[in-house]
């Protein structure tokens, strides 16, 4: 049973949320790319047939896996610091509410806010691939935008953590740029470099990509274009090979616990701290 | 049974102790001031009694543990902070509808802002809003209700002589409506003529607790009221400067305050002198209480 408190919070998180400017930002770069990719993509399509569709989600992918990282951990990683510095985490406090129930409705509230610019912009760019394709390919666009969705709840529950632990807002903003390009840029140099250094074979790099919850994404996301995972080369065919059918189950778990973990974590420390 | 009770209180920060083996209980209906020089931890002893910081000891508001119980004892406590604390973009009755959908309570937006004289304020946005609004704004929210329990963090610190009689008449309200108050100050403000005790805190020093009783002696503040008037204020403590400028000195702000109202000055321009606790520390400092 959902308390009258906690429907006021969150409703007060989505409200807020909606309205911050960085969202509205996200939300129309999205739709922008998102519609350019397409209309740009499918002015090939009479010479490349369908392939079109794919080299447009490809696109799309990428796109996802740069913005939707940047804009989870932001809007998540200022969350509880904000608060803590403009003084409303008291106010807040000092109601009828628990520590846990604060941080949950923040949580959602920010999720349920990133999936529907994501959803928005995504939409506008599948509404203009399926006015050209037709309904076909809806099953790859819906894959794809649910693993956006998993990318969107994790990395939120990462900077929720992020933004309790950090001590102001500039110190959490370092942590997320950092924590972004770590995870974004710099994880595939650091895979390649340890593959060289340590000669680590192909079963090794599993776990490696099942770590990285960019990567767990990414994979997510290929899988639904192309089950082979072939895109990803060599280390996508063995994955293939090895897990098969269970590759949704196994990679959307690893995103699962990244999200239950985070969260946890963010708990133990916020109920830990003075104010 | 008491309203607040309050057992080996200990606080530390670090290696800095703020509250060290604080004990005391107020009754129902008591008007309480908790009075130190700046830095001497009335805030944190008020975040300890919500149960906002974690702290060694026990407090209980009608018998809940605020350390275990916290949500059902903030319950029955309306608690305005130093800081507004309001966000920014919410407008005023954005902001009472979201505090009084936490606190559970159905009420009007014309009986909340209507008292205060915000009504037409209701859809400003608090950002908006000056010093003083933004303090009447967190009265209403911390009355949001009528808890049997108030604690007011520094409420008379930077809003004018009008909203500080208007607050002085708050308080007086919910005194004869048997409210527990607990106010942190560290300026008198006129509020020790209606209180029943006062908390003293000290760094290093253990707590004070002085009866009403003995405010006279121990207290006994003058207060200086400066205001602008063309027409002779029949006030026999008044001293009339050439400028037009009058200096009344007094014992009872609230009184020399409404007075003044009563003829018709304009009291929100007044500049109003007060002793500060680190006066009235100075002067405890070394007497047996």
């Amino acid at each position: 049973m959902i308390s009258k408190e906690f429907r006021t919070l969150l409703f007060g998180e989505v409200t807020r949320s909606i309205s911050n400017r960085w969202l509205i930002v996200y939300a129309l770069m999205y739709a922008a790319l998102g519609l350019s990719l397409s209309y740009y993509g499918m002015l090939g399509l009479g010479y490349l047939g369908l392939r079109g569709f794919g080299r447009v989600s490809a696109s799309l992918i990428n796109l996802t896996l740069y913005l939707v990282p940047l804009i989870s951990m932001s809007l998540s990683g200022l969350a509880i610091v904000s608060e803590r510095e403009g003084r409303t985490l008291e106010r807040l406090l000092s109601q009828p509410i628990s520590k846990a129930e604060i941080l949950i409705a923040k949580y959602i509230g920010i999720t349920i806010s990133i999936g529907t610019a994501t959803v928005l912009g995504y939409g506008l760019a599948s509404w203009y691939m399926l006015f050209v394709l037709g309904p076909g390919d809806l099953g790859i666009f819906l894959s794809i935008l649910l693993a956006s969705l998993l990318l969107a709840a994790a990395l939120s529950a990462f900077g929720l953590a992020v933004s309790t632990v950090s001590g102001s807002r500039f110190g959490a903003l370092g942590a997320i740029l950092m924590g972004w390009f770590v995870l974004v840029a710099l994880y595939d140099v650091l895979v390649m470099g340890a593959t060289l250094v340590a000669n680590l074979k192909w079963p090794d790099l599993i776990p490696i990509l099942m770590v990285n919850p960019v990567e767990a994404a990414r994979i997510l996301m290929i899988y639904s274009l192309d089950p082979t995972l072939i895109f990803l080369g060599p280390t996508g065919v063995y994955v293939a090979r090895a897990f098969g059918p269970y590759i949704p189950m196994i990679f959307a778990g690893s995103l699962v616990v990244w999200t239950m973990g985070s969260i946890a974590l963010a708990l133990v420390k916020f109920r830990g701290q003075d104010l | 049974m008491e309203a607040i009770e309050v057992t080996n209180l200990t606080k530390q920060f670090d290696s800095t102790r703020v509250l060290e083996g604080i004990t005391f209980n107020i009754g129902e209906g008591k008007l309480i001031l908790l009075l130190g020089p700046n830095g001497s931890g009335k805030t944190t002893l008020l975040r300890c009694l919500m149960g906002l910081i974690r702290f060694e000891g026990e407090v209980r508001i009608f018998g809940f543990d605020v350390s275990h119980m916290g949500k059902q004892a903030r319950r029955l406590v309306g608690y305005m902070p130093q800081d507004s604390g309001f966000y920014a973009d919410m407008t005023c009755a954005q902001v009472l509808d979201f505090f009084s959908n936490l606190k559970g309570v159905d009420v009007s937006l014309e009986d909340l802002l209507g008292p205060i004289g915000l009504l037409q304020k209701a859809d400003a946005k608090v950002k908006q809003l000056s010093g003083g609004m933004k303090r009447k704004l967190g009265i209403a929210v911390t009355l949001l209700g009528d808890p049997p329990i108030i604690f007011l963090d520094e409420p008379f610190s930077d809003i004018d002589a009008k909203g500080k009689l208007d607050l002085l008449n708050t308080i007086r309200a919910l005194r004869e409506r048997g409210r527990t108050v607990v106010i942190s100050t560290h300026t008198i403000s006129g509020v020790l003529t209606m209180a029943d005790e006062a908390l003293v805190l000290q760094r290093n020093m253990p707590i004070r607790t002085i009866r009403s009783q003995l405010f006279a002696s121990h207290f006994s503040p003058t207060y200086r009221v400066h205001v602008y008037s063309k027409e002779r204020i029949p006030i026999k403590e008044a001293e009339v400067s050439p400028t037009g400028w009058v200096t009344i000195s007094s014992r009872d702000l609230h009184s020399t305050l409404n007075t003044l109202a009563e003829y018709g000055i304009d009291i929100s321009k007044a500049i109003v002198e007060e002793p500060t606790t680190n006066d009235l520390m100075m002067r405890l400092a070394g007497d047996d209480l």
